[in-house]
This record gives C-alpha cells, structure tokens and sequence, in this order.
C-alpha cells in the first residue's frame, strides 16, 4: 500500500506478485527507494502501470540514467526518536525518567462523585470520553490538601489544561477551597469545567466562582432531553454576568438522538457543540454506521506524514493526560490500571511509571490485533477509548492484509 | 523582516540533483527539470508565466537550458508537482528575524540549573603531566592563572546543598535520572582527599527526583593507586591517552620525559583487577594531532584494550597570538587524516559514529531528513507544526541553555556551563559559605550576546540547525565573527557532501538510523 501524504492518494496492489518483487527490491537498504529498471522489465504490463500509477499521483518518478552519473536516493521514512522509552532502556547513561515531567499536559480531577441525577450513561461514558461519573457505593471527595500538593508538584510542570469534572461539582463541599488553590497559585494552564446541563439549574451563584476569563465550561447533553430545564439553563448561561461561554457536548448512542441534537442547534443557534457517540452495549449497528472508519475516510482525513510518524511510537489522544478519580486513583486512561493513588504517590512516579511500565500513553495500532497485520494500519487515527467499550481495535470496515 | 528561502537546491558529486526544505524538514532528490523550476523560483522568477510562454504554441518538444529537452508532457507534469508542492508548504520563506526571535529568561536559567545534567568540580589547576597542547597549558590564554589551588570540599559541598534545594523542588522535570558528578582537573587524582570527602557527602544526600554517577577524567597516571576506590564507586571513567608510544609523545612530565610507558601500566593493572569493570565503564580520549592518525588510533586501541576512543581535536579557540603558529603546526584534522586510511571500511566498522564523516552524515540526518525527533514532544510539536505550517521561535546559535547540560565549579569558585570555554565567561560565583548566581543577569548577558550575533544568525542560510556555540567566538570582543555562518552556496556544498557520502554508501544510511543515539 502506497500513500501521498500530500494528496491524501491510497494506491494498493496485493496480489500483484511483479509489483511486489520490484518494491522488495526498491526498499532495500542498499537501494533506498531508487533502483533501476531494464526495457524488459518495463514491457511488464503490471510493473509499467504501476509506475505509470505511482507517477501519475506524484509518489515516485522515472529518470533516464542518461541525465545522471550515479545512483541518487531517497531518504527512507525511519522514524528516530532520540529519547524513545525502548531506546532509553537500553541506553545505560540515559534514563527513562528523564524531562518525563515535560511530557505531561493535561488533567482531569474527579473532584467529588455524588450526584442526584441518574443518568443512563452514567459509570460508562467516563470510560469513552471525558464526561462526569458517580458511584453508586458512596460518596466520594478528593482530599482537598492531597490536591493542593499535587499543584504544588505542577508547578514546574507545562501543563496545557486542567478538566474538572464530578459528579455534580457544585456538591463538592471543598469547591470553595478547590477554587482558592486554583486562583492563589500561579497556575497558567486551562481550566475547563465538564457538567451535566441538569446540575447547572439554580446555580447562578455558584458560576459566579468561575470567571469566563479564567474558566470555560463543556456541558453535558444527554437524551431525553428535559425541554424545561434544557430553556432554563440556556436562559441562565445568556443572562449569566460572568459572560459564560459554553460549548456544549451531545451524548448521542442512536440516529434519532443526531436527529434530536441538530434539531436543538438549530433551534437554539447554538455555536460550540460537539457530538459524542456512546457505546451503550446495545447499539453496535450505529456505530457500525456512523463511527466505523473505511477506505474512503482514511483519505478523507489525510494524515501528514509527521502524523503518521507520530502514530508509529505515542497515541497522540492520550500522550501526556492523566485522570485522578474521585478514589484518589490516577490513571493514564481509565481502562488501564492505575498507575497511583492521590496521596500515596507523587506525580512523579505517576508520571516515571507510565512511562516505564505502562501501555496508555504508548497504546500503537502497531502493537494490537488485528492492526498491527493490516496495510492501512499506519493511517488509522489513534486507537481511542471506544476500542475498549466496543471490545476490539478494528473499527472500520477494511479487509485486513495479513 | 529579514526573509531567506526556506529551500535549499543540492548537486551531488555524482551530479543527482536535490532540494532541501527547513520549514517542511524534508530533503528530496529531484528529476533535473523540477530542479530547473526550483532555480528559476529561486531567482525570483515568476514560473507560472514561464510555464505559460514555454506551452504556448506547437507540440513540439522544448529545450530548456543545461537541461535537456523535454515534450510538454514532462514539463507540464512537473509545473504540476512543483504546485503540488508549494501548495503544500513547500518553497516557501522563513522570516528569520521572528524565527530566531526567542530570548531567555530568568526562569528558564533558574530551570535549566534545577534541570542539569552534570555537576564537574576543578578539582585541583595543577598537573604531574604537562602535556603541550593542554588547554590549560602555553597555547592558551583564555583561562585562570594556574596557582597551584585545590578546590575546597566546603565550597563544592556549599555548591552541592545549593543544588540539591533546586534538583528537590518542582522545577526539575525528571525523576530517577541520572545526576553525574565529574571530577576534572589539571589531574583531579592529584587530591584524592577532596574526592573521597565529595563522593561520601554526595552518597548521603537526600534526592529526591535523582539517582547520582560518579565520572572523573583523568590522565591515568594514579591509576593503579586509586583504582580500588573507583572501581567501588562505579566510576565513569575517561582516560586521556593518544596512541602508541609516539602518538602519546606530547604527553610527557615536567622534565620533559614521556609518561606513556607510566600510563600504559597503570591501565594495564586497572584492566587487570577489574576486567568487568574496565570493560563497561572505562572510555579513552585520544587527542588529534600531528603526531597520531586515524589508522594509528584505531589499530592502537583495538589491539590493546578492544576499545574504540573519541577523538577530539584541538581547540583553536582562545589560542594566545603568539603561540598561534606553533598551535598550527600541531593541529591536525580528522577528517583528512580518514581520507587517507588503507583500510577504510574496516576503521569504519569499528569506530562508526565517533568518525567526524559518519557524525557529519547522523547530524544531517538528525537535521535535514524529517524523520529524526529528540523526543516525544519534538513529534508531536512537529506534527502541529506541520498542520499549522508555523514554525515556534527558536534561540539563535546552537550554544547551550546554561547548565542545560552541566555545572563547571572552577578552583576558584567560579561557575561556567561547562569546562571546554574560557573562564571569563563565569556566570557566578561560589566560596565556603554561599552561592552567587544572578539568573536574572544570566539571562540577559545571553540575550545580549544574541543580540550581537543577530544580523549574521538572521543571514545565515543554516540557522534552524546551528551547532556553534558562542563562547568559542570571542563573543565578548567587538563585532565578532561566527566561523559557522552558512550562505546559500555553503550550505548547498555542505548538504551535498552528506549525501554524496550516502550516495556512495546507502547502507549506512539504515545503520546510522537505526543505530546511532544521541550522546
């Protein structure tokens, strides 16, 4: 399989045993990527039209040697990261803990579990995408002074974002005290605030904690919608005195809740949203219709090559996050194991054990089935969290090459 | 605003003809007639209406100037790729001044320091060698009068506590690295009391996002004496030794005598009661002169102890005026002495990355092919790059972040970012009882040094992969001058030597990808 990063082109020839053989020899190391061709093999109608194909979509090129004195090259793609963890390893001078502070950028605190809503996708959707969860076993706080280490810790940190997330947060009994870490350090990172648009009725005096200049809020759109509550939280955010700019996120698991989300947008002129599906075990078909990758969205999206280089060694949607429960558990992603506990464990040795031990920030299609056997593997988007809700990496509908 | 083609055209030896692109990162071979196109946008040429005057007309095939002629099929095709390419970033300007706009701050000194690498005490400015072409020696004139001093352990310990509340705080971005405390010198054996009591101090302090290595450089000649007591503590050693009998010859005591045979036994006996030891943590430094060779080193060092040294040649920054001639007459050049190796390939073999040719080739690569990041972030950072087709302000000149890389303590207290530049360049200060370090004026003594190389940094055709330090400039005096500066031309030479080098031996290029790491 061939791909031009530059026009999003996919060329592939599978069966193809002339066109195999030439590429074999092609890609040699004492080739790299130029080798000649004689008359006869040029005769080959399957080798000529490829050529003619790989030419034709800029993604080799034909010479005659009369305008050359000598074999030129091609720089093979091998993609060398100095300070690769495999590399570190074994590497006796370097460590694998070395900068790891610099690889992290942002957080998500849990700051309480309790909520009166009982939402559906509650215990589940935290599992595919950054949405609020609570437990049913009790009520949980983070400890407000492990928190106020944990920023302390942070301080030499380039951390890029900071999501806060409960529960309802606004039933966190140590909010105000939350708040007063976050506005007395000198914290300049993001801070974003993830609610369900049912926890934000009567709150008018609790958003005024959160300036629109230091804070910017995702709200959490579930179905069915409650018609009056969804109006009085609109009527809230628009009157709201700290000039509150929202961005709304649909929790959308079927076609009709798409139907029902545009009808809302268009009705309400709503300009920031998102949709996010939700796997709920029992809608597979609209995944399989609407979330599912093929051919044809694999050149859609076009990859940059430093893109697909990227995708070779980290999964560029969770390098460098981490998620702290409101269990004080800290973990790379909520489907790993956790790598510490609020309290117990310094940042630090989060941080040193994900990246020595553990398989989130690292988390390849190169390194799972069936990926790692497919052609299209390298332009595949980063495996995200709903491989693990959905039970497989392969959500497309591409034959795999083995 | 000063604005440079970001695309450079390459002719190999073997006259295969390439551009390189530093906003895009990427170095291509290219057909002679895309070549042509990129020269006539080079000299501001309006291609679009060169393509259109040239197709205008009958079918007939078209001769293009030391080109070749071509059907207007072929030149069409390659119009096409050339627009393919500039739509995608390619060929475009850099505005050097905003690129190399980056200034440091105090904060980044104080995160650099609560960040380093490398801790290396002076221990004592004296020597029982007085080998002629040391740096502390009648060439140079760039360092401290030597006094006979030894440095205090209380001043290194103040150092050390003064350290430790940095490498302990959030400031330091690492966890479980490596800290190396290196023992320099004249020769750092010479007090032996000093590094015994450091080497206790350091083993009892309380780091936290660190685990410590001991290194020390030395010329050998207490070896046998010490040895017990490095080899316990694990130390890195670097030994400095020449070559053979007469390649050593500049090695020699004050009496003039030569001190090979004294090194090679004490070496001997350290190879001998600790062959493990010796296997993995004892390096060789071999000096590059006019009395050794490439060849000479090699057979030298692989028959004797199975080991392949670095090579460093002499500095010829801070030579003194009037030893300028004699420093000439010594000098020699690595690159020059490998041209001239029978058997090349099996040198090459051996030695691989620590030749200047294959190091020459794996900068390159790291530079100029797209495919080589220092880390995580640096892809990821380019892959937005990439997306946004803006380029993140840099710092000029590749000369270190202080202490990025180390802490040079001097005999007299003086504090350097490292021990290989002059020492008027003391950032601070440290005695028995205190630490003078002013990041704020840290920072600012190399932001005006910046500013003073500017106009040649934002003219230079190479800037975004400068390797030249400004110490080894004279950056202090007026209107220095940088040896590195590329122009189009110089840089267009350069490139084309890296790949006529991979042209000739495609092989390497795997094996240099594959293998070679970062130091």
């Amino acid at each position: 399989m061939f791909y031009n990063p530059l026009t999003g082109k996919i060329l592939e020839y599978t069966n193809n045993e002339s066109v195999i053989k030439l590429v074999k020899r092609w890609q040699s190391p004492k080739n790299l990527l130029v080798t000649r061709l004689t008359e006869k093999e040029l005769s080959n109608p399957e080798v000529s039209q490829f050529v003619q194909d790989m030419r034709g979509h800029f993604m080799g090129d034909l010479v005659d040697t009369s305008l050359t004195s000598g074999k030129p090259l091609q720089m093979m793609p091998y993609l060398k990261v100095h300070k690769d963890v495999e590399i570190i390893k074994k590497t006796p001078s370097y460590s694998v803990g070395e900068h790891v502070m610099k690889y992290l950028v942002e957080i998500s605190i849990y700051i309480n579990s309790t909520c009166s809503l009982d939402c559906d996708i509650c215990g589940s959707a935290y599992k595919q995408f950054l949405c609020c969860t609570c437990t049913r076993n009790g009520e949980e706080e983070l400890n407000i002074l492990s928190l106020k280490d944990l920023f302390q810790q942070l301080k030499g940190v380039p951390l890029n974002r900071l999501n806060i997330l409960g529960g309802d947060m606004f039933k966190c009994s140590k909010l105000d005290q939350l708040l007063a870490i976050l506005n007395g350090q000198s914290l300049s990172f993001e801070k974003v605030l993830y609610i369900h648009y049912l926890n934000l009725i009567h709150q008018e005096e609790k958003l005024v904690l959160f300036p629109a200049d230091s804070f910017s809020f995702k709200i959490l759109v579930t179905f069915p919608l409650k018609k009056n509550q969804w109006t009085q939280v609109l009527d809230l955010l628009r009157v709201h005195k700290n000039n509150i700019e929202a961005h709304f996120l649909f929790i959308i698991s079927s076609e009709i809740e798409v139907t029902k989300a545009e009808k809302l947008i268009s009705l309400y002129h709503l300009d920031n949203y998102s949709f996010f599906p939700f796997f709920n075990g029992r809608n597979r078909d609209f995944f399989e219709q609407n979330v599912f990758l093929d051919r044809e969205d694999l050149q859609e999206a076009r990859p940059t090559s430093t893109e697909i280089l990227a995708r070779q060694c980290v999964n560029p949607l969770h390098f460098g996050t981490l998620t702290v429960l409101s269990n004080g558990h800290i973990h790379a992603n909520v489907n790993a194991p956790r790598l510490g506990i609020l309290g117990s464990n310094s940042i630090y040795e989060v941080v040193f054990t994900e990246m020595d031990q553990g398989n989130s920030w690292r988390r390849i299609r190169k390194k799972v089935e069936p990926c790692k056997r497919c052609t299209f593997e390298a332009l595949c988007p980063p495996l995200s969290n709903y491989e693990y809700a959905l039970g497989r990496n392969n959500l497309c509908h591409i034959r795999d090459r083995i | 605003m000063k604005k440079l083609n970001a695309f450079t055209l390459i002719k190999s030896k073997r006259q295969n003809k390439y551009f390189y692109d530093q906003r895009v990162k990427s170095t291509q071979w290219c057909h002679p007639l895309l070549f042509y196109i990129l020269e006539l946008h080079q000299r501001g040429m309006d291609v679009d209406y060169w393509y259109r005057e040239l197709t205008d007309g009958p079918d007939d095939p078209v001769q293009i100037e030391a080109c070749g002629t071509f059907a207007k099929e072929e030149i069409t095709y390659y119009y096409q790729k050339y627009n393919l390419l500039r739509k995608n970033g390619f060929f475009s300007e850099i505005d050097t001044e905003h690129y190399l706009s980056k200034r440091l701050s105090a904060d980044d000194v104080k995160s650099s320091l609560a960040n380093t690498r490398q801790v290396t005490f002076e221990v004592v400015d004296f020597c029982n060698l007085e080998c002629a072409y040391c740096t502390y020696g009648k060439f140079y004139d760039n360092y401290d009068r030597r006094e006979k001093n030894k440095l205090s352990p209380a001043t290194a310990k103040t150092f050390l506590d003064y350290l430790m509340d940095l490498l302990n705080s959030p400031l330091n971005q690492s966890h479980g690295r490596l800290l190396y405390i290196g023992f320099y010198g004249g020769e750092p054996l010479l007090n032996f009391p000093f590094i015994q009591e450091i080497v206790d101090y350091v083993c009892q302090l309380n780091m936290v996002h660190n685990r410590f290595c001991f290194t020390m450089t030395t010329n050998g000649l207490l070896l046998e004496k010490y040895m017990d007591f490095l080899a316990a503590h694990d130390f890195l050693l670097l030994i400095s030794l020449d070559g053979n009998e007469y390649n050593n010859s500049y090695r020699i005591f004050k009496d003039g005598t030569p001190a090979y045979q004294q090194i090679l036994k004490n070496v001997n006996a350290l190879k001998t009661k600790y062959p493990d030891y010796f296997k993995s943590r004892v390096n060789f430094n071999a000096v590059f002169h006019n009395r050794n060779s490439v060849a000479d080193i090699h057979h030298y060092f692989k028959t004797r102890f199975n080991k392949m040294p670095a090579i460093s040649e002499l500095n010829p920054s801070g030579v003194s005026t009037s030893m300028r001639e004699e420093f000439w007459n010594t000098y020699a050049n690595v690159n020059a002495s490998l041209f001239q190796i029978e058997d090349y390939s099996l040198v090459e073999k051996d030695m691989f990355i620590r030749l200047p040719n294959i190091k020459g080739v794996s900068k390159f690569l790291d530079q100029c092919s797209g495919f080589v990041f220092n880390d995580y972030n640096d892809l990821l950072v380019s892959e937005k790059e990439g997306k946004t087709g803006n380029q993140e302000p840099r710092l000029p000149t590749g000369t270190c972040v202080p202490f990025d890389r180390k802490v040079f303590i001097t005999v007299n207290g003086k504090i350097l970012p490292c021990e290989q530049i002059g020492h008027q360049y003391s950032l601070g200060t440290v005695d028995e009882s205190s630490v003078e370090l002013d990041f704020e004026k840290i920072a600012e003594t190399y932001n005006q040094y910046y500013d003073t190389l500017k106009t040649q940094c934002c003219a230079c055709a190479h800037a975004e992969a400068c390797v030249q330090c400004i110490f080894l400039l004279n950056i202090d005096t007026p209107n220095p001058k940088c040896n590195g500066l590329f122009n189009k031309e110089e840089l267009s030479r350069y490139l084309a030597t890296q790949i006529s080098y991979l042209e000739k031996n495609p092989q390497n290029y795997r094996k240099i990808m594959k293998e070679v790491r970062a130091d």
